[in-house]
């Protein structure tokens, strides 16, 4: 488990888009970019059909309602 | 036609993805996050009158939401959190070659921060709410959000074996150090 630490980044491979300027990314910015990934990932997964059945009948239920008071 | 108000259904509908993601990445968990949202859902819709179309939908979901997960952790008696940190010795992710971090190991590093500091972080740093917005939605002082949003980097980092190349969290300096001194062997 003793992997040597080494600072500022294996930079050997020049990898990945986000190296501007030929730059190692800041630290800071490779959370930001990571953060940003976790949420496109789940926010490209379809809304489950349950949350959707779900507003559907909060819907259908209101308008039920809304009918009966003023037909 | 009536007063042509886009309906609060199609606005929820559309926050939806982005509050699943929150409510994922904060819980870490998928049955917890499909609850979470649901009861979201609910309450919005019962408390709509509360809202004003044309406001922003997506943090006064995001509110309920955060409401909702902390009155259930209490409830439950925050049976998985590790306020020890116990589990980070052990978890910590190697750095992967490259220095691309892998998206899984991203989210297990995440789970390990404080529910605060991941709460801080993700507002800010994901969902895109200003620092004025995240402490009116946590509701704590901007200078609280902050540092918890600069803790969570600085943990983050230690967790991922990011080298801490500089530190310019948002008041000023801070943090980072430890980081350093961490490569320094």
């Amino acid at each position: 488990m003793t992997q040597p630490p080494k600072p500022g980044g294996g930079a050997g491979t020049a990898t990945g888009p986000r190296g501007r300027n030929g730059a190692v990314p800041e630290p800071h910015d490779e959370i930001a970019s990571k953060l940003r990934a976790l949420y496109a990932e789940i926010e490209r997964e379809p809304i489950p059909a349950e949350l959707i059945d779900l507003l559907e009948r909060l819907d259908a239920a209101e308008e039920r309602e809304r009918d009966g008071d003023q037909p | 036609m009536s007063d042509a108000q886009p309906s609060f259904k199609a606005a929820l509908l559309a926050a939806l993805p982005s509050l699943r993601a929150f409510a994922l990445s904060l819980s870490g968990r998928a049955d917890v996050a499909d609850d979470l949202v649901q009861e979201t859902v609910m309450k919005a819709w019962a408390k709509q009158a509360d809202f004003r179309l044309g406001t922003n939908i997506q943090a006064w979901l995001v509110t309920i939401l955060r409401n909702t997960f902390y009155s259930q952790m209490r409830k439950r008696g925050r049976e998985v959190q590790d306020s020890e940190g116990t589990f980070t010795a052990r978890l910590s992710v190697p750095p992967a070659q490259d220095g691309v971090l892998d998206l899984s190991d991203f989210r297990r590093a995440l789970a390990e921060l404080p529910d605060d500091q991941r709460e801080a972080l993700l507002l800010v740093g994901a969902s895109g709410f200003s620092y004025e917005e995240a402490a009116g939605i946590c509701g704590c002082a901007v200078g609280t959000v902050k540092s918890r949003v600069s803790r969570a980097r600085s943990r983050l980092q230690e967790i991922l074996g990011i080298a801490g190349a500089s530190d310019y969290g948002p008041d000023g300096k801070q943090g980072g150090t430890t980081t350093w001194r961490a490569f320094a062997t």
